[in-house]
């Protein structure tokens, strides 16, 4: 078929997929499988329809939407504890209660909501649990006395931690 | 009850065991002693499916960091917790495909119209497979399809070798033996449970 | 089907059975072809259910798939596992997209348009349900490729079946015998 005889788009679309489907299709099945099988694939072009395009179009760009979620991954906040000299990692998205041992006792930390507060401190003064909740990444909430740190990291880090934030 | 359905019961009672459990180490024996089970039955274990399967779900769940955090890839934290959940859950998957092929391994008959019905389809599999063998040449493909169903249809169905395999029937022994498979798995279940098994993380 | 039945089961109904037989058949070819990635899957058991539109009732239609569901789980072990909801949830959303596209769109598109359709809802519900309860958040990782081997399968796939439903004589037969 040359340019010549076409007629309409949808002879366009009929040489497109026979040109770049059909025959990449029949070499790979006429490799792999059988030369006979491969042309099993000749009869139908002709039968296709338009709303095969837009399905195909649809499906296509369903795809490509999909792709767009590698990039939610990078920059996802973490809430990273450090005690005792070891660290913890956890999704800020994900709600979850862990305990951290430090030289006074137990620190428990929890995640709801997509932010973090100290729920329950072995320390005399408290002040970790006063500082409440948390939740955008550069903030942090440390107990002193317990040495449990914790710090929320991610891309979008903001410059606004608290009045106490010089004091490090 | 005929001894394909004893075993078919026992799984049943045995697929919560499986599902409920949280600990590790007590998920781990729970598999082993069903592939155990499963390979008694002529089923083979193949180490790569099951390494590629536990490999590429624990991996997916580093992406939901929790817990203690072991080494950094490329700015990416591998935490415990995250790789010991995602082993859960895919030693929870296997288990219950190896429970499943045993279950099954005594082809079953199933109660019902449904149960009739995939009998009736069974005996229709086996009849293309043997068919297909018989139909020369195999290609062109279509061809060959259309000869096969035609050749089908021909022949008629004969009700009485619809399948009755199963249907030996139980003795004690087979029951008191699924008994004890259900009890071991239901033990490890409480031995989980209970925090008589060490729990990581 | 012209012959008469003496185990209470109408004669339509064991097409139907004979129809999902094939679909096994063709699931055990597919379990023969090696294929590079796992997770990968060509979907060949569908086509009775693509060109099954043709020639069942509606009821006969979505009994052919559960019967699918149902003997696949039982071949392949799998029945009383995680893997038999995949193979439901998929089933499921293909039978009903292919179904409804065939139905209420025959005009606008072949059996092509309606594999593609039935292959992406059948992905992304199972994708959804492997992100449940089997991978978590990074289901999102593996849709794309999942995806798109998915449609490149079900183009060869609807190509195939566009072409047996004018080729095929039994096809046709069963066309003037459809009640």
């Amino acid at each position: 078929m040359t340019l010549s005889m076409m007629r309409s788009p949808w002879d366009v679309w009929y040489i497109l997929l026979n040109n770049f489907l059909s025959i990449h299709v029949k070499q790979v099945l006429a490799r792999d499988f059988d030369k006979r099988l491969a042309t099993c694939y000749d009869a139908p072009m002709r039968r296709l329809k338009p709303g095969d395009f837009v399905i195909l179009i649809i499906s296509v760009a369903i795809i490509l939407l999909s792709m767009r979620s590698f990039g939610e991954f990078s920059g996802k906040p973490e809430v990273r504890v450090r005690a005792g000299g070891k660290q913890w990692v956890y999704d800020l998205s994900v709600d979850t209660r862990a305990t951290f041992d430090g030289p006074v006792g137990s620190t428990t930390m929890e995640i709801e909501g997509g932010k973090v507060h100290v729920h329950d401190s072995d320390c005399r003064n408290k002040v970790c649990i006063a500082a409440g909740w948390i939740s955008r990444p550069g903030q942090w909430i440390i107990c002193l006395p317990n040495d449990v740190f914790i710090l929320i990291e991610g891309s979008e880090i903001q410059e606004e931690g608290g009045a106490d934030d010089t004091a490090f | 009850m005929s001894a394909s359905q004893a075993t078919l019961l026992m799984g049943i009672l045995s697929l919560p065991a499986l599902l409920l459990q949280d600990n590790l180490l007590g998920i781990a024996c729970q598999v082993l002693y069903v592939i155990f089970l499963a390979i008694g039955r002529g089923r083979k274990f193949r180490i790569l499916p099951n390494l590629i399967l536990l490999i590429s779900v624990s991996s997916a769940h580093l992406l939901q960091p929790n817990g203690l955090h072991l080494v950094s890839l490329g700015g990416f934290s591998v935490t415990l917790g995250a790789l010991l959940l995602g082993a859960r859950k895919a030693l929870t998957l296997m288990g219950l495909l190896y429970l499943s092929h045993f279950m099954v391994s005594g082809r079953p008959e199933f109660p019902g119209k449904l149960g009739k019905l995939v009998a009736m389809q069974f005996y229709y599999f086996e009849k293309i497979t043997t068919g297909w063998r018989s139909i020369q040449p195999k290609r062109p493909f279509i061809g060959a399809i259309d000869r096969l169903m035609l050749l089908l249809e021909d022949s008629g169905s004969e009700p009485a070798s619809i399948s009755t395999k199963g249907s030996l029937r139980a003795t004690t022994r087979v029951l008191i033996t699924n008994a004890m498979h259900v009890l071991v798995l239901w033990s490890l279940f409480f031995a989980g449970y209970l925090g008589l098994l060490p729990a990581f993380g | 089907m012209t012959r008469l039945s003496d185990r209470h089961i109408p004669a339509r109904v064991e097409f139907v059975a004979l129809l999902a037989a094939f679909a096994l058949f063709l699931s055990t070819v597919e379990y023969m072809i090696p294929k590079p990635v796992p997770f990968m899957r060509i979907g060949l058991a569908n086509l009775p259910l693509i060109i099954g539109l043709g020639i069942l009732s509606d009821r006969e239609y979505f009994l052919l798939a559960v019967l699918k569901v149902f003997g696949q789980g039982l071949v392949t072990g799998t029945i009383f596992s995680y893997i038999i909801l995949f193979s439901l949830a998929g089933t499921a959303a293909s039978t009903l997209v292919m179904y409804v596209f065939y139905r209420f769109a025959r005009r606008f598109i072949s059996l092509l348009g309606v594999s593609i359709a039935g292959a992406m809802a059948s992905n992304i519900a199972q994708l959804q349900l492997s992100r449940l309860i089997l991978f978590g958040d990074a289901a999102r990782l593996i849709a794309p490729p999942f995806l798109a081997v998915g449609l490149v399968t079900s183009i060869l796939l609807g190509l195939f079946a566009e072409s047996f439903v004018v080729k095929s004589q039994w096809y046709a037969k069963q066309k003037e015998n459809r009640p």
